[in-house]
């Protein structure tokens, strides 16, 4: 690929870069940056949280694209980051898209990280990032929902890669650390009974808060009818909840996800964009 | 040492500063016994509520469970976390780094405790082979990086400890299997002599890889282990 000769295919690009910071007890900007098909929204809130909403205007996601996603909440700020539409990842013909996200939450402040699906269709190739640091006394969730293929629409991932990486430190310890890894024979691989079960929608949800102890009955309550499970434990001396989920499509894993969502967000419901 | 597991060419350094084959030999048997006190035989990784939920019912299914962990899931994952605490055992920084992600990577309340029960009760034990090693991995560590970092500290080779490690897991979870009524004694050899070739595949592929390697797809199994907190009557801690 370094020949001259080869033209390398004009590749999407995008940096996003908010910093919110805290302003007569509201969440306020303090730095706002966007280049390349990156783009944030800012939609009005009438309390004292602020919701971004993250756009790729490039329409979806093929090998080689790169978006680079960074975002601080301040010192008692609450920060909810969401997608305008479910992330599409097309078939690729050369190379990997990259996305990766960076988070840091003060002390005292909240983050809840609350993309729309990710859908890649056959052949997609994505390689995923999401490194988060929480100050004691902050509070992070995270969900991030996956469909291989759309089912409904006859449209199965039969083939591809599919790699997403999190790392989230709590104080300064490594509070948890996922390493999804779905490659080459997908169709083969998501039929299997200790992977999918055939399914091809799963999701995983991540939380770290003052009350993780607390919410695990709900969380428990609202996941037992379904493929999930969720856990709460310590790592570190720092709590967290773990919670998966499986679902035949993603309509099904929406209605499951969207009660758990709005309980963590203590009765506020999921992000508008969610719902249109 | 290359010899011990069967064929692969290992990577071997200067023959006089290695143990020989027969005594890494007899110590990886040693370490990865059943008999070795580090409660193996009460942890069940999820198995046992896949059992519960119909998910793996005979021979077949069992091997069929057991194929996806080691080839997607967290016997993999455990290889390439053995692997690095292997070459790492002799550089604290290094070593501090895969024991931490061991430990953030483990899916569940069970699952964590079963695997920094037995990598501590495993460091306990290995003080009947002396290392400094030992010392500087004191205190909470996963398994996986527990049995690679004193593997690595008696340059047992890297393959032969991969197979070892992964047969014994393995091995555990027919054991499992057998106690949940799945199959019998001899159906759960016949399953165990049927991964051998993936077994050995496994530990030469993961000799290779690096913490970039880590990769698991199987989230049914992932969320059998969530589940086991909940079931009612239970034979195992996970």
């Amino acid at each position: 690929m370094a020949e001259a000769a080869v033209i390398l295919p004009q590749r999407a690009w995008g940096k996003g870069r908010l910093v919110a910071k805290p302003l007569d007890g509201r969440t306020r900007l303090a730095e706002f940056y966007q280049e390349g098909c990156a783009k944030i929204r800012l939609p009005d809130t009438f309390d004292r949280t602020m919701e971004a909403v993250l756009i790729n205007s490039s329409g979806g996601l093929t090998g080689g694209d790169h978006m680079e996603w960074l975002f601080s909440a301040g010192e008692g700020t609450h920060l909810t980051l969401t997608t305008q539409a479910c992330e599409k990842i097309y078939k690729a013909s050369a190379g990997t898209a990259a996305v990766s996200a960076r988070i840091s939450v003060e002390a005292g402040a909240t983050v809840h990280w609350l993309p729309q699906e990710t859908i890649l269709f056959d052949r997609a190739s994505l390689s995923r990032r999401l490194d988060v640091d929480v100050a004691e006394g902050g509070e992070f969730l995270a969900v991030e929902a996956i469909l291989l293929g759309r089912k409904a629409m006859g449209e199965a991932m039969h083939a591809g890669l599919f790699r997403d990486c999190w790392r989230i430190r709590k104080n300064g310890t490594l509070l948890h650390a996922e390493n999804l890894g779905f490659s080459d024979d997908i169709a083969g691989l998501t039929r299997r009974a200790a992977v999918l079960g055939g399914h091809v929608a799963f999701a995983t949800l991540f939380y770290t808060g003052r009350d993780c102890e607390q919410q695990l009955a709900a969380l428990r309550a609202l996941t037992e009818d379904h493929v999930a499970g969720v856990s709460h434990y310590q790592v570190g001396g720092q709590d967290k909840l773990v919670a998966r989920l499986v679902a035949a499509d993603g309509f099904a894993l929406r209605k499951i996800l969207l009660p758990i969502i709005s309980h963590l967000r203590k009765g506020a419901s999921v992000p508008k964009v969610w719902n249109l | 040492m290359d010899m011990i597991m069967g064929t692969r060419t290992a990577v071997i350094t200067t023959p006089m500063t290695e143990p020989s084959n027969i005594q890494a030999l007899l110590r990886l048997v040693t370490w990865m016994s059943p008999a070795f006190p580090v409660g193996a035989f009460s942890y069940s990784g999820g198995l046992e509520q896949a059992v519960h939920d119909g998910l793996i019912s005979n021979a077949a299914t069992l091997a069929v469970w057991l194929e996806s962990l080691i080839c997607h899931g967290s016997s993999w994952n455990d290889a390439v976390l053995l692997a690095e605490s292997y070459r790492a055992y002799d550089d604290a920084a290094r070593l501090q780094q895969v024991r931490e992600l061991a430990e953030a990577l483990a899916g569940s309340r069970e699952r964590h405790q079963e695997t920094v029960l037995q990598g501590n009760a495993f460091l306990t034990a290995a003080t009947h082979w002396p290392h400094p090693v030992l010392e500087m991995l004191g205190g909470m560590v996963a398994y996986p990086v527990a049995v690679g970092a004193v593997a690595g500290a008696h340059r047992t080779g890297l393959e032969p400890a991969l197979a070892a490690y992964l047969h014994a897991t393995t091995s555990n979870l027919v054991s499992v299997a057998i106690r949940c009524g799945v199959m019998g004694q001899t159906q759960g050899v016949g399953v165990l002599a049927g991964l051998e070739p993936l077994i050995a595949e496994t530990a030469a592929r993961a000799a290779e890889s690096t913490l970039d390697d880590l990769g698991s797809a199987t989230i049914i199994a992932d969320i059998a282990a969530l589940r086991h907190e909940t079931l009612h009557s239970r034979l195992f801690r996970s």
